[in-house]
Parts: structure tokens; C-alpha cells; sequence
């Protein structure tokens, strides 16, 4: 393993290698054009046959456009969606009524409210006023949903199903409540079908893409981690919920104008078995797989419904037409859980080689400025300002009656690092949680630079300048090293007028790590790990840095590297570091100051040699180290 | 005053089904850290059991103690053969599995015994009323209310005082603690399943006598319910999940009262509704996880 930060030797290397940096644009473009592609073969010359197959077709494009939808939440929160098929129906019911003409709605809805008795909108402004009604919905649902997780939230997303099916069924005087909502025109054609297909995989796309997707991915793999880095977990939820149900009422319009006649139980537990079916077997990460999984269960469906017509005409005792269906998707769901957990397309999405270059945008840019050296400025980072510092003042922290922390105070100046050290369940780590915003505290308070930030969020007091690395590496795992860095890069805002890939790039340049930037941040070497870690942190601008155990786990060579990095990363940023580590030898060589606490005091607080000689340090600590 | 106290023996009642549902799903997410999503299907399995030992003429307590015991075994067996190979997934998946196999048993029930429900006739002294202080207050009512205080009792009991209890408590606090202290993994998953089943059981009962027949879908509703039940209550906590059972069932009386009969059908989503509004200002349930957030 190597550190080496020469600027001069890494552009030489970089223009060498030409490293490809596609654009994320650029990738995706190809992918969707290609989804979009693969599903145009397999439908339109199908859809000449006949009027029924036809209909199949359609229906087979909406329910692309659908699960896509759901995608957009479950594939980048990685919370699965239940509750979806609420937004579907709503949008069918509200497209059924802004459209069907009054005489049909004058027969079966006798007592709709005047004015949406005489609506006879076409399809398109029908359209738009269901996304808007779904957006709507959406950010209603999405606000205590969004601050769920895990099962959770799953279950809360069922219970918008149960909700909105006994709505349909009880609102009697807009749906014809249990009986059918017929008449509305079937207006939707291949063409149409395919047309909102390509917006929504466009927008899946440009949505995973996004900062936000982007962060939203990072949660999925590590909340905690997403936090640190600034990322405002919640709200990007949020953000996603509604774009999918938003997908997800139109997709139910489109439905509506494909079928005319639907009931309440068209948008119930069948439907949300189906499409959860097809999101699973393609895998719930990958927008290839949403649509790939699709097409695969759909067709499947069609050949189990005509087994089932088949065993009609053979006069056998027939089950309910939904039996078998049911049946085949419970089966093929459990059977895709024991055998592929993370669906046919893991967390990748198609791609050609020779299509790289679709993007009309050409990536010649994206060259020249790789080239540059790294554009970093020690004023940007470390003010040198004196008065300023990240100051923890008298914090006390009660666990139930134990104390693990009592009026301990410590401060780091820009510039300066500052070693926190004493023996195991001295209070170091509640101290870095307290800090970090990851614990309340029970007494004291926190300031960074002239801002007091006690008891802030985790994700705020990043935000404030304070960046922070894991005892236990945190990355975000399934996304890529260059992606890691982007997810810090785009919560901070402030990146020089340069695109994230970019200035992500930059940093792994910096790191030397940039032959890594498209291996999965899981899969590369552990010291690698744990200098992305460190790049990760000071791509959000930190004024000050939080170093928790970073030379765990290294042998006496790697902490030799490491000692070089910090010490060059403090003289190139001038960032304030505050260093916890066991690594004695490590922690006297690189720290301005030491402070050493133990049973949750500050023992001992100094220059490292005096530290050493300290005797209270050696009996609590050192001591007990030479024993 | 007699109206009151009728509502809210209801609701005591109505409640306490939900609380013993929520209580088996809360019991095997406290331990095992999933939700199992067929939970409704076992409570349905005794329903069955119970009509088929009634139909062949067993006495009406010898059935629904078959009944109760046939849940217990129904859940472990599902446990062994939906749950078990996915040992180790993260929670989302086997919540996935739970609900395919909540779908398969459904339609299994819908083929092979039919779409009807099926009246499980209960006893003459089930359905009156019994005058407690001058006030008429029904059976079922007053049975389901002391059942439900019993089987927590004996749940609580159970969890504090065997031997097999406290490993379970164990489990539940670390597992992998737990095991390394000599708890045997399989008899935590199968223990926590035959006791969650055995509350679905008796929750079925109560059920059925409140309903008076069993069909497909039985299970299906009250356990939407008893899932918002376990996640006011706060994910896992045994005390919560009783205690979000009672909301839900006052709350189900309360709009049962107020909402004229032909809105009835939206007591459902407006009790839903007002739960998840509930979340909004208390994500964590109404009885938050002791455990600080600490990693």
C-alpha cells in the first residue's frame, strides 16, 4: 500500500492512463435508450396481431411504467413499497372521472357533484391533473411515512393500501363503490403506452442519478453514514415517495384508459402481488431489472391464466380465475428470496459497450479538467483564525444511572490534532457520539467555531464543518469508491462550479485511489478503505475532522502510511483533527495534544511527551499497558 | 351509564383481540427481528380447525383447544419451511416471504374449502348477556376481555419465570449473546413461533366468537390492524404492542359510535388514517425503544 500525494506524479499518471470517467448522464442515457429499445421489439410488432393482444401488450407496458414507479422509492431507499397500488387506483378513479362523458357518469354516478359531472377532459390535461393529485397525495402520505423505516415503514405503506381500497369502496357517490366505474374511453394506444414508458424510465433514471438518488442510495447502504456525510435522510425520502407515486397515478390514468370498466378490487392485494413479483424477480435496485422483471412475470401471468381458461373447457371443478395467479407469484416470490435475494440484476443496470457514446454531449470536458491538479485552497478549509475552534464544554452523559462522561471538555483549533486516548470504557466513543450528534448528551454543550450545535442532528452538525470517519469502516458498500466521495460532494453543495463527478474524481486523485473510482466501495483492500473513509469525510469540507480509531486493524507499516497521510492532510487543509486511537506509537508522533480521559474524566491534557511522563497517566493507563 | 359501559366492554373486548394479534407479532420481532405476514393465516388455520372439530361433533372446549394447539403447530411448521432457509435475510425479505406465503394460504383455503364462510355455531351461554351492578354486559364480551388478561398474564409469567421464558427474554435482548451462552438457535425460532401462534389461536377464538364464522380472509383485516397495533405501540415491545391493541380498539368503538351506518365502511381508513397520523409525531411508537441510538 501506498500513499502519495505528489500532484505532480498523479496528473502525469492520470493523463497516462486516461481513466474513463463517463458521465453518469452519459451511462444512464444508454441504458434507458436501450430498456426503452428492448421493450419497443418486444411489443409494437406484437400489438398488429389483434385487438386482445394488443390490449395484453399495453397493459404489459403499464405495468413497466408502474413498477418503475415503485422503483424510483423501494429501489433507492431500499424500503420496499406495498402500498403503491393506492396511488394507481386513485389515478385511474380520478382520470375515469375527469374524462367519461357526463351521459355515461349520469348513469352510474347520479349524484356526482355538478361540476365533475360535466368534466370532459381528453387525456393528456386528465393526466397532468392526476400527477398533480398524486404528487399531492404523495407528500401527504410520504410525510409520516418518510420518517419510517425498515419494517416499519413497510407496514405503514400496506396500510395506504387498506385505506384506500375501503375509500374507493365507500365513497359510493364518485366510484360506484364495490360495482364497476365503466365507460371511460380507451383511448391508449402502443404508441402512448410507450411514450409515458420512456418519461418514466427517464425520470427513474434521472432520478437515481440525481444528488438526491445519489444520497438516497448512500442511506440505503449505511444511514448513519449518510447522516455524517450531511445527507437529510428524510427529506430525500420524502422527495422520492412522491415522485413514485406520482409515477404511479399516472400509470393508474393510463391503466383506465386501456381497460374503460375497473372496480375497487383491481387495485387491491393481487395487483400488489403481481407487482411486487415483478419488481423482486428483476432485482429492487436496478431500473433494468424493474422492467426486465416486468416483461418476464407478465408473460408467465398469461400463460398461467390460459392454463387456467384451458382446465374451463374441460369441464374440471374450476378454482376462481385468480387462484393459480396467485398462487404462481407467491411461489415465484419465495422461489426468487431462497435462490436470488437481489433479483436477476443485482444492482446493475444494462449497458452496451459500443453504446457509450450516444449522449449527445460529448465527455472531451470531462478530459481536461481530470488533467488539472486538485483544486483545493488552505483558506478554503482551515481559516487559521484563532478564535475558532470545535470546542465540547463540560459534557456530561448519564446512561441510566451510570456516568460515562463527567465535565469533560476538550477543544481542537483549525490546524491543530488533538489525540483523545485512555482505556477501554474510558467514555471515548460516547464522547465522539455526543459530539457527532449520534448521542444526546445529558449536560454541556458543543460549539463549532462561534456556533453552538448541542443536541443538532447528525446530518446538520456535518453540515456545520465537521466531518468524521468509523471505528468500524462505514462506506456505503454497494456504491461505487468515485460515488462514495460524490455522495459528500453533493450534500456540501459548495464544489467550485465543478459537475460531482468531477470534483469527486479530484479527491480520489488526491487519495491516489482513482484506479478504484468504479470498483464497488466493499471490494477494494481494507487500507483502501479506510483512506476512502478519510477522502469521504474531507470531501464535505470539513473545518474539522473526527478520527475514530483509524489505524484499527493496520499492521505497524500501514499506520506508518496513515501517520504520513493525516500529518500531510493537516498541513495541505488545515483542517482541525481530533484523533481517538489505541495506537500509542501512532497518536505521540502525529498529535499536537493529548487528552486523556479515563472512567469519564479528563485525566491528563498536554503536549505528547509531557502526556508520557504524566504519573496519573501511567497508573490509569500506560500502567496498566505495561503490565 | 349502561350504554358506556357497554362500549366500552366493547371495546375492551375488540381491543383485546387485537392486542393478543399484536402481542404474537411483537413477541417474534422482538426476538427474531422480522414480521411475519402471515401471522392472519394461522389465526384463520384455527378458525378451520375449529369448524372441522365442531363439524365431526367434538365437544365445543375440546375444539378450541385443538384449534389453539393446531395454530401453535401451524406456525411452527411455517416457521421450519417458509423461514428457516431464509435464516440470516434481512428483515425485508422474509416480511416479503411472510406475505407470499400469507397469499398462498389464502388461495390454498379459498380451493380447497371453499369461497363461503363457514358458521362456527357457539354455545347458547356464549351469546347472552350477564348482569353485573345491575348493568347487562355480553358474554363473549366479558370472556374475550378475561381471556385476553389471562393469556398476557400467563405470557408474562411464562417469559419471567421458566427457564425457557428467560432464554427467549435472552434471545430477544442478544441473540447471538444468547447463543453463545449455550440457547440453542432452533428451539429460539421454533419457541417463538409456537408461542406466537398460540396467541393467534386464542385471538381466532375470541374472534370467531365475537364474528361466528371463519372464511379465507378471516385473518386478513385484524391483522392489518394488529401490524399498526405493533408499530404504535413501538416495534417489538411486548407492553406496546397490548397497549397499541386497546387504542385500536377503542378507537374502532369511538368511530363505530360517531359515524352514521351507511359511512361504516370508512371506520376502517379513518382508524388507519388516524394511526399513521400518530407515526408522524411519534415514529418510534408510543413506547420508544429503551436502547440508545448508539452504534
Amino acid at each position: 500500500m501506498t500513499i502519495n500525494i505528489n500532484k505532480q506524479k498523479d496528473s502525469r499518471r492520470i493523463r497516462d492512463k486516461k481513466p474513463d470517467i463517463g458521465t453518469r448522464v452519459g451511462e444512464s442515457f444508454n441504458s434507458a435508450l436501450l430498456l426503452l429499445f428492448t421493450v419497443a421489439i418486444l411489443t409494437v410488432p406484437l400489438s398488429f396481431i389483434g385487438a386482445t393482444v394488443n390490449r395484453i401488450i399495453i397493459l404489459i407496458i403499464i405495468n413497466i411504467i408502474a413498477v418503475v414507479g415503485i422503483s424510483i422509492f423501494s429501489g433507492n431507499s431500499g424500503i420496499l413499497t406495498i402500498g403503491h397500488v393506492a396511488f394507481y387506483g386513485i389515478g385511474a378513479y380520478v382520470s375515469g372521472l375527469l374524462t367519461t362523458s357526463p351521459d355515461i357518469k349520469m348513469e352510474f354516478l347520479p349524484n356526482l357533484p355538478e361540476f365533475l359531472m360535466n368534466l370532459n377532459l381528453s387525456l393528456l390535461p386528465a393526466i397532468i391533473i392526476v400527477g398533480i393529485i398524486s404528487a399531492f397525495l404523495g407528500l401527504l402520505t410520504g410525510l409520516p411515512i418518510s420518517r419510517l423505516r425498515n419494517t416499519s415503514a413497510i407496514i405503514a405503506t400496506f396500510s395506504l393500501l387498506v385505506i384506500s381500497h375501503y375509500s374507493l369502496i365507500g365513497a359510493k357517490d364518485f366510484t360506484n363503490g364495490n360495482k364497476s366505474f365503466y365507460g371511460v374511453d380507451q383511448v391508449v394506444d402502443v404508441w402512448t403506452a410507450l411514450g409515458f414508458l420512456a418519461l418514466a424510465i427517464g425520470i427513474a433514471f434521472l432520478f437515481k442519478q440525481s444528488s438526491a438518488g445519489l444520497q438516497l442510495r448512500a442511506f440505503r447502504d449505511d444511514e448513519i453514514a449518510a447522516k455524517s456525510m450531511g445527507v437529510k435522510v428524510n427529506r430525500r425520502l420524502l422527495e422520492s415517495w412522491i415522485i413514485s407515486a406520482t409515477v404511479m397515478g399516472v400509470a393508474g390514468a393510463l391503466f383506465a384508459h386501456t381497460v374503460g370498466a375497473f372496480a375497487p378490487r383491481a387495485f387491491y392485494f393481487l395487483k400488489t402481488f403481481e407487482l411486487i413479483a415483478m419488481l423482486i424477480v428483476g432485482g429492487i435496485q436496478s431500473i433494468s431489472g424493474a422492467v426486465c422483471g416486468t416483461i418476464l412475470i407478465a408473460v408467465l401471468l398469461e400463460i398461467v391464466r390460459n392454463i387456467e381458461n384451458g382446465f374451463v373447457l374441460f369441464g374440471l371443478e374450476v378454482p376462481p380465475l385468480w387462484g393459480l395467479t396467485q398462487f404462481c407469484l407467491s411461489g415465484i416470490i419465495l422461489l426468487v428470496l431462497y435462490l436470488r435475494p437481489s433479483g436477476l440484476f443485482g444492482n446493475t443496470e444494462i449497458t452496451l459497450p459500443f453504446t457509450k457514446n450516444l449522449w449527445p454531449l460529448s465527455k472531451k470536458k470531462v478530459y481536461e479538467t481530470i488533467s488539472m491538479a486538485p483544486v483545493f485552497k488552505k483558506d478554503n478549509i482551515g481559516s487559521g483564525d484563532m478564535g475558532k475552534c470545535l470546542r465540547a464544554d463540560a459534557v456530561t452523559k448519564n446512561f441510566s444511572g451510570l456516568q460515562a462522561l463527567n465535565k469533560v471538555s476538550i477543544e481542537v483549533q483549525p490546524g491543530e490534532v488533538v489525540g483523545l486516548v485512555g482505556p477501554n470504557g474510558a467514555g471515548k466513543t460516547t464522547l465522539i457520539n455526543i459530539v457527532t450528534g449520534s448521542l444526546v448528551l445529558t449536560d454541556g454543550r458543543i460549539f463549532i467555531d462561534d456556533k453552538e450545535i448541542t443536541s443538532w442532528s447528525m446530518q446538520s452538525i456535518a453540515l456545520a464543518g465537521l466531518g468524521r470517519t468509523f471505528q468500524n469502516i462505514r462506506l456505503f458498500k454497494e456504491l461505487t469508491v468515485r460515488e462514495n466521495i460524490m455522495v459528500s460532494v453533493s450534500a456540501n453543495k459548495d464544489h467550485s462550479g465543478l459537475s460531482l463527478e468531477k470534483t469527486a474524481t479530484n479527491w480520489l486523485v488526491e487519495f491516489n485511489l482513482q484506479e478504484y473510482a468504479h470498483r464497488l466501495a466493499g471490494t477494494i483492500p481494507y487500507g483502501y478503505q479506510r483512506e476512502l473513509e478519510i477522502a469521504r469525510a474531507l470531501a464535505l469540507r470539513p473545518r474539522y475532522l473526527l478520527l475514530d480509531e483509524p489505524a484499527a486493524g493496520m499492521n505497524r507499516a500501514e499506520s506508518e502510511n496513515l501517520l504520513k497521510l493525516l500529518k500531510d492532510i493537516r498541513t495541505r487543509y488545515g483542517v482541525g483533527i481530533l484523533i481517538v486511537d489505541h495506537d500509542l506509537h501512532l497518536i505521540m508522533k502525529l498529535c499536537d495534544r493529548v487528552v486523556v480521559i479515563n472512567k469519564g474524566e479528563v485525566i491528563a491534557s498536554g503536549k505528547p511527551d509531557e502526556i508520557q511522563k504524566a504519573p496519573q497517566v501511567i497508573e490509569a493507563y500506560l500502567g496498566t499497558d505495561q503490565e | 351509564m349502561e350504554i358506556a359501559i357497554q362500549y366500552i366492554t366493547n371495546a375492551l373486548s375488540v381491543g383485546g383481540t387485537y392486542a393478543l394479534l399484536a402481542l404474537g407479532l411483537a413477541i417474534v420481532f422482538g426476538i427474531l427481528g422480522f414480521i411475519n405476514f402471515a401471522h392472519g393465516e394461522i389465526m384463520t388455520i384455527c378458525g378451520y380447525v375449529l369448524f372441522y372439530a365442531m363439524a365431526i361433533g367434538l365437544p365445543f372446549w375440546f375444539a378450541i383447544i385443538i384449534g389453539v394447539i393446531m395454530a401453535g403447530v401451524a406456525a411452527v411448521i411455517m416457521e421450519r419451511i417458509a423461514f428457516r432457509p431464509l435464516r440470516g435475510a434481512n428483515p425485508m425479505s422474509l416480511l416479503i416471504a411472510g406475505f407470499a406465503l400469507s397469499g398462498a394460504l389464502q388461495i390454498s383455503f379459498l380451493v380447497f374449502l371453499g369461497e363461503r364462510p363457514k358458521p362456527v355455531p357457539m354455545p347458547e351461554y356464549f351469546t347472552g348477556a350477564i348482569k353485573i351492578g345491575g348493568i347487562y354486559i355480553g358474554v363473549v364480551q366479558v370472556i374475550s376481555i378475561a381471556v385476553t388478561i389471562v393469556a398476557v398474564f400467563a405470557l408474562n409469567l411464562f417469559l419471567k419465570r421458566t427457564k425457557f421464558g428467560i432464554s427467549l427474554l435472552a434471545a430477544a435482548e442478544d441473540f447471538s449473546i444468547a447463543r453463545l451462552m449455550g440457547i440453542r438457535a432452533n428451539a429460539i425460532f421454533s419457541g417463538t413461533f409456537a408461542i406466537s401462534g398460540l396467541l393467534a389461536g386464542i385471538a381466532g377464538v375470541l374472534w370467531l366468537a365475537q364474528r361466528g364464522s371463519v372464511s379465507y380472509t378471516m385473518g386478513f383485516t385484524p391483522l392489518i390492524k394488529a401490524f399498526i397495533a405493533t408499530i404504535i405501540g413501538g416495534m417489538g415491545s411486548l407492553t406496546g404492542a397490548v397497549l397499541g391493541g386497546f387504542l385500536l380498539g377503542a378507537l374502532e368503538i369511538v368511530f363505530q359510535i360517531i359515524l352514521p351506518s351507511e359511512q361504516l365502511i370508512f371506520r376502517d381508513p379513518i382508524v388507519l388514517f388516524f394511526l399513521i397520523a400518530v407515526l408522524l409525531f411519534r415514529p418510534g411508537g408510543l413506547i420508544q425503544e429503551k436502547k440508545e441510538s448508539m452504534r
